[in-house]
C-alpha cells in the first residue's frame, strides 16, 4: 500500500557523557537514621545497596547492536507530533540452565524444577516483579513527557499478526509505534536478570540490547536504570528515573521534623536523621552521595552534613545560628545563613571546615542562598529594600543584581541546572495573596508563573535535567511535596503523611560505594 | 501581677535611664525581702539575689541604696502593682515547665513581616523585664516565631530578627545579656496550627521560655 520509507535511523554522538554510575539504594547511615524496615519499605531501604549491572547483549543480525560502544541516540522524528513508544510488559522468562548451574555452591538452586513447590514460589515472585517492572518502566518513560505512549491494548493486535516468537516490525508500525522497547526478566538465584531491546520500528532495526541484573526486590530500581538508558539512547533525554529528592516532614512525632529521602516518584521514602529534634532545608551535594542540613539538636540551629555512603555525619558550623545551607556545583562549599556577626548574611563555609567567608554586609536580612550551575553566581533573598526579593551576586560578594521585582515577597530562589535555559524559579507573593512558583528567564527576563493561586507554593527545586520542578504546597490541605513540568504541567503529588517542606531534588548518586 | 504599662512606656519615652535604676532598685529591694518571707529558703538554684543584672558580672555586690538617686516622683509613678509584688514566688519549688506553663513571661506579638518593636510590644517587654529582675537567676531562650504566611527560608532569618530584637531591648532596659540566649524557629512550630487572622497573629511572636531559674 503505502511506498517503502526510507529508515531515519540516525546514530548522534552524544556531546557530554552523562553520569555512568550505577543506581543504587539508600543506605541508612549509622547515628544519622535507624535501620528501616517493615511492610511497604523496599529491600534497597532496609540495608543492601543493589546494584543494576549491564552487560551488552549480542545483536540479532548482523547490522545492528555494534553502536553500544560509546555514547549514541537515536534521531526519530515524526513531523508534527510526538514520536510514539510502544513497551509491553516484561515478558517472563525460564531461568538459564547453564548459568544456575554457575551458582554450584548455593543450595537453593532448586527453582531448576518449575513445579516444585520452591519453583512455584520463585515463579509468583519472578510474575511480581516483572509486573512492577513493567509498571515502573512505563511510569519512567511516561513522566520525561517527550513520548507519546502507545496504550497497550493495541499491542495484542502486533503480537497476534506476528508469528510465534518473531517480531514483526509491520505489526507494530501498523499500530502507529515508532519505537518498541521488548524485554524479558527471570529470576536466577539471587538475582533478577532483565533483557531489554529496543527496536526503531520504521528502520527495522534492533538499535539497543542489554542484559540488567540486580538483587531479588529491586525491581524499581532495575526498572528505574532501563528508562534511564532507554530515554538517552532513544533521543538524548537525560532521566530523572534514579534521582531521588530530600524534604523535612513531621511525620515521625510532635514538635520534630525529619530529614528524609524518597525516589523521584514518591517511592520508597525514607528517614535520614532520626533524632527527634527540628531538621530542616536540606542540600544535596553534586554527586548525590551527602546532604547538609540544619538541625536543632543541640539547641541551636547548626549546620550538619550527612554522607549517606560512608555511614557518617558531622557538624561543620555550630556557633551561633545557621540556616539555609546549599552545597556549591564544585561540592567544595556550603552557602548559608548565619547570624554570627549580628544579622542575617550569607556566609561560605568550606566543606572540609578549612574556611569561612562572608558575602553579605548590612542590615537586612540576607537568606537562602542558591548557586548558578557554574558555580560563579550565586542568587538569594534580601529585605534591603524593605520586602524580600530575589538578587544575585558573584561568589565573591560582589555584582549585585536584582532580579525580581514584581510582588511583595519573593524567596527561595532556585537556579535551572539546564544547559538550554538560563532561569531561576522561586516563589512569589502579590500583595497578601498565597505563594505561587514563577520562572525568571534571564535571557528574554521575563517571567512566567507556573502555579496559579491553588494554596500556597513554595521552595522550588529543580530535577537535575532542569525539566521538572519539586514544590512545597498546602493546596490539599498540609504542606506536601508536588512535581511538576517546568511548564506547570503534569503535576504530581508525592507525600500524603503529615507535613512536608522544603524538597531539594538531588543527582543520581555516582559510585555509590 | 500587670503593671500599668502604658505608664511604663512613657516613662521610658521620656527617660530610660532613671527607669533602668528603678528596675533594678525594685529587684533588689523586692528580692532582699526574700529570706524574711520565703519559708524555703531554697538554697540551690536560688543564686545570691544580689547577683542582680544591675550588678553585671555575677560576684559584684550592688547595694539596695542603688535605687536612692529616685526623686519622689519617680518613686511615685511605679505601677503600684509592681510596688505592692512583695511576695515572691518561690521559684526554686516550682519546676521549669510548671514556671513556663504560669506564664510569668509574655509572649511579644508582632506586626505581619515585621520585627519592629511598636509601643506595646516594648510594654510587653518591659513587663518581662520587671519579672526577670525580681528573678535574676532566671535564664531565658528569646524564641522568634513567624506565621505560616511566609516562606520557610526567610521566615527563619525573621524569626531570628524579631528574637533578636525582643533580647536586645531586654538587654538596652537592664537584663544582662548572658542570661539570654536567642534562637529562630521560623515558621516551624506555630503556637496555633490554624490558617486564620487570629493564628496567625498569634503565631507572629517572641516567646520568652525559661531555661534555667
Amino acid at each position: 500500500m503505502k511506498p517503502p520509507r526510507p529508515p531515519r535511523l540516525v546514530l548522534a554522538a552524544l556531546g557530554a557523557a552523562l553520569a555512568t554510575g550505577v543506581a543504587a539504594g539508600f543506605v541508612p547511615v549509622p547515628g544519622i537514621a535507624r535501620p528501616v524496615t517493615g511492610p511497604g519499605v523496599p529491600a534497597e531501604a532496609a540495608g543492601g545497596t543493589p546494584e543494576v549491572g549491564v552487560t551488552s547483549l549480542a545483536p540479532p543480525s548482523a547490522t545492528a547492536g555494534a553502536q553500544d560502544a560509546g555514547d549514541w541516540y537515536l534521531d526519530i522524528t515524526r513531523p508534527g507530533a510526538p514520536v510514539r513508544m510502544a513497551i509491553p510488559d516484561f515478558r517472563l522468562a525460564p531461568p538459564e540452565a547453564s548459568e544456575s548451574e554457575g551458582r554450584a555452591g548455593e543450595t537453593d538452586a532448586a527453582p531448576a524444577d518449575p513445579l516444585s513447590d520452591a519453583g512455584l514460589v520463585v515463579a509468583e515472585e519472578a510474575a511480581a516483579s516483572a509486573s512492577v517492572a513493567s509498571a515502573v518502566l512505563w511510569g519512567d518513560i511516561e513522566y520525561a513527557g517527550v513520548y507519546r505512549m502507545l496504550p497497550k491494548r493495541f499491542y495484542r493486535i502486533a503480537e497476534a499478526g506476528s508469528p510465534e516468537g518473531v517480531l514483526d516490525y509491520y505489526q507494530w508500525e501498523s499500530i502507529g509505534a515508532d519505537i518498541l522497547v521488548s524485554g524479558t526478566l527471570r529470576i536466577d538465584g539471587e538475582m533478577l536478570v532483565a533483557e531489554v531491546r529496543m527496536h526503531a520500528v520504521r528502520a527495522q532495526e534492533n538499535v539497543f540490547g542489554r542484559r540488567y541484573t540486580a538483587a531479588r526486590g529491586a525491581a524499581r530500581t532495575l526498572a528505574h536504570r532501563i528508562a534511564d538508558d532507554i530515554l538517552q539512547h532513544a533521543g538524548n533525554y537525560q532521566g530523572v528515573a534514579r534521582t531521588r529528592i530530600a524534604f523535612s516532614t513531621n511525620r515521625s512525632g510532635p514538635r520534630s521534623k525529619e530529614i528524609y529521602l524518597m525516589d523521584y516518584d514518591g517511592h520508597g521514602q525514607r528517614p535520614v536523621t532520626a533524632n527527634g529534634s527540628l531538621n530542616i532545608t536540606p542540600s544535596w551535594s553534586p554527586d548525590g552521595r551527602a546532604l547538609s542540613y540544619i538541625s536543632y539538636r543541640e539547641g541551636a540551629p547548626a549546620l550538619y552534613l550527612a554522607f549517606l555512603y560512608q555511614g557518617r555525619g558531622e557538624k561543620l558550623v555550630g556557633d551561633f545560628q545557621s540556616f539555609t545551607p546549599a552545597w556549591s556545583p564544585d561540592g567544595r562549599w556550603i552557602a548559608f545563613t548565619s547570624n554570627r556577626d549580628g544579622q542575617s548574611e550569607i556566609y561560605l563555609a568550606a566543606v572540609d571546615g578549612a574556611e569561612l567567608r562572608r558575602l553579605t554586609d548590612n542590615r537586612a536580612i540576607d537568606v537562602a542562598p542558591a548557586w548558578s550551575p557554574n558555580g560563579r553566581t550565586i542568587a538569594f533573598t534580601s529585605d534591603r529594600t524593605g520586602a524580600p526579593q530575589i538578587y544575585t551576586m558573584d561568589r565573591d560578594g560582589l555584582n549585585l543584581r536584582r532580579v525580581s521585582f514584581e510582588g511583595s515577597w519573593n524567596d527561595s530562589p532556585a537556579w535551572s541546572p539546564s544547559r538550554q535555559h538560563s532561569e531561576i524559579a522561586y516563589a512569589s507573593r502579590i500583595e497578601r495573596r498565597p505563594f505561587d512558583i514563577v520562572v525568571h528567564d534571564f535571557e528574554t527576563r521575563q517571567t512566567r508563573q507556573l502555579t496559579t493561586g491553588r494554596g500556597s507554593n513554595e521552595s522550588p527545586s529543580w530535577a537535575p535535567n532542569g525539566l521538572h520542578i519539586a514544590f512545597a504546597s498546602n493546596r490539599a490541605g498540609d504542606d506536601q511535596v508536588f512535581t511538576m513540568h517546568r511548564d506547570g504541567s503534569n503535576l504530581k503529588q508525592l507525600t500524603r503523611e503529615g507535613s512536608n517542606t522544603t524538597p531539594r531534588w538531588g543527582n543520581p548518586p555516582a559510585n555509590p560505594r | 501581677m500587670r503593671p500599668d504599662s502604658r505608664l511604663l512606656s512613657t516613662r521610658r519615652a521620656l527617660s530610660a535611664i532613671p527607669l533602668l535604676a528603678l528596675l533594678s532598685g525594685l529587684a533588689c529591694s523586692s528580692v532582699d525581702r526574700t529570706p524574711a518571707t520565703g519559708s524555703d529558703p531554697a538554697p540551690g538554684p536560688m543564686t545570691p539575689p544580689e547577683a542582680s543584672e544591675a550588678g553585671g558580672a555575677p560576684g559584684s555586690d550592688p547595694s539596695p541604696s542603688s535605687s536612692s538617686g529616685l526623686t519622689e516622683d519617680e518613686i511615685l509613678a511605679i505601677p503600684p502593682e509592681v510596688g505592692s509584688e512583695t511576695d515572691l514566688l518561690d521559684i526554686g519549688a516550682k519546676s521549669l515547665e510548671e514556671l513556663n506553663t504560669e506564664g510569668h513571661l509574655k509572649d511579644v506579638q508582632f506586626d505581619y513581616d515585621s520585627a519592629d518593636l511598636s509601643p506595646p510590644m516594648r510594654a510587653t517587654i518591659e513587663e518581662n523585664a520587671a519579672w526577670l529582675s525580681r528573678y535574676p537567676s532566671v535564664r531565658i531562650l528569646v524564641e522568634g516565631h513567624c506565621d505560616e504566611r511566609g516562606t520557610v527560608e526567610y521566615n527563619l532569618a525573621l524569626g531570628e530578627e524579631r528574637a533578636r530584637a525582643v533580647r536586645d531591648y531586654l538587654r538596652d532596659l537592664g537584663v544582662d545579656s548572658g542570661r539570654m540566649r536567642i534562637i529562630s524557629y521560623g515558621k516551624e512550630f506555630p503556637l496555633d496550627p490554624g490558617h486564620n487572622e487570629t493564628a496567625w497573629r498569634r503565631n507572629r511572636r517572641a516567646h520568652l521560655e525559661i531555661v534555667a531559674k
